[in-house]
């Protein structure tokens, strides 16, 4: 299964990156593995979530370094006083982060041969991809002023 | 056929549909919806992260964008950039009034919120069949 219906035996991660590539890989990845996910861009919206959502979060994977009012240690300790019950997994990089994805996947709804280096490497073409179509775009902007 | 996305495993199939939105709880509920409805979705807090995943090379079918999001790219300037460089993508608005004549022209589709859900898959399916 990839990106289609949530398994509602499944248990929900929700994943707090504030780098939407990234977010977005690991997301998919954690669905294929058959687990919910919610995705937050900050802890703001984690909160938000974990307020309005109290049954259905089961896990929390969340970056460290984030905007917004609070950062991930902040987030963790607001869980582990107001939501003890949720397992919080911290990432500190991308790659923490990706482990930590495949950790959960090896003992998920849906364990299978996913390697850490492939989702690794998703995120780094992603992320080349972005960036020489936003120089491309910077450029033709560039040209077609000097054009005029 | 390889229809392989970057953002997960081979798709046969499905159609890929960006949901822009900046109020989580308003972001959940379309992307679950459209989930179930078995579509791939993408998800962006605002412009910026939308623009991001467009140029990260996943190949997105429609977009669904809430106006006045914030962000260095305003929602007309995103509806314009989408316009420009994909043109194939279907480009649905959403927003509590009506938009300005510029955006109107711009886009496929205009949904009024709150949204009405269940109306508002029939009219992204119409869109995409």
């Amino acid at each position: 299964m990839s990106m289609g219906a949530p398994n509602p035996a499944a248990q929900t991660v929700l994943v707090v990156e504030d780098e939407v590539l990234v977010r977005m890989a690991v997301s998919q990845q954690l669905r294929d593995c058959g687990y919910n996910v919610v995705e937050a861009a900050n802890a703001d919206e984690a909160l938000i979530v974990l307020e309005h959502h109290k049954a259905a979060v089961h896990i929390v994977l969340s970056g460290v370094e984030m905007p917004g009012s609070m950062d991930g240690f902040a987030l963790a300790t607001w869980i582990r006083k107001n939501r003890p019950d949720l397992r919080v997994i911290l990432a500190a990089s991308v790659s923490r982060a990706v482990k930590a994805a495949m950790e959960l996947c090896s003992s998920g709804p849906l364990p299978g041969k996913y390697e850490p280096h492939n989702l690794l490497d998703r995120i780094r073409r992603l992320k080349a991809t972005r960036a020489a179509r936003k120089f491309f775009g910077r450029w033709r902007q560039f040209t077609t002023r000097m054009r005029r | 056929m390889n229809c392989a996305s970057p953002i997960g495993k081979p798709q046969y199939g499905r159609l890929t549909i960006l949901v822009a939105e900046d109020d989580i709880l308003v972001r959940m509920m379309v992307t679950d919806e459209l989930r179930k409805q078995g579509f791939n979705v993408a998800e962006a807090k605002n412009a910026d992260e939308a623009l991001s995943i467009f140029h990260s090379g996943v190949p997105i079918h429609l977009v669904l964008t809430d106006i006045q999001m914030p962000g260095t790219h305003d929602d007309v300037r995103l509806a314009a950039t989408i316009r420009a460089e994909y043109p194939d993508v279907k480009l649905v608005v959403a927003s509590g009034h009506l938009p300005e004549n510029e955006l109107r022209q711009e886009v496929d589709g205009f949904v009024l919120k709150p949204y009405n859900i269940s109306k508002l898959v029939s009219f992204i399916k119409a869109l995409l069949d």
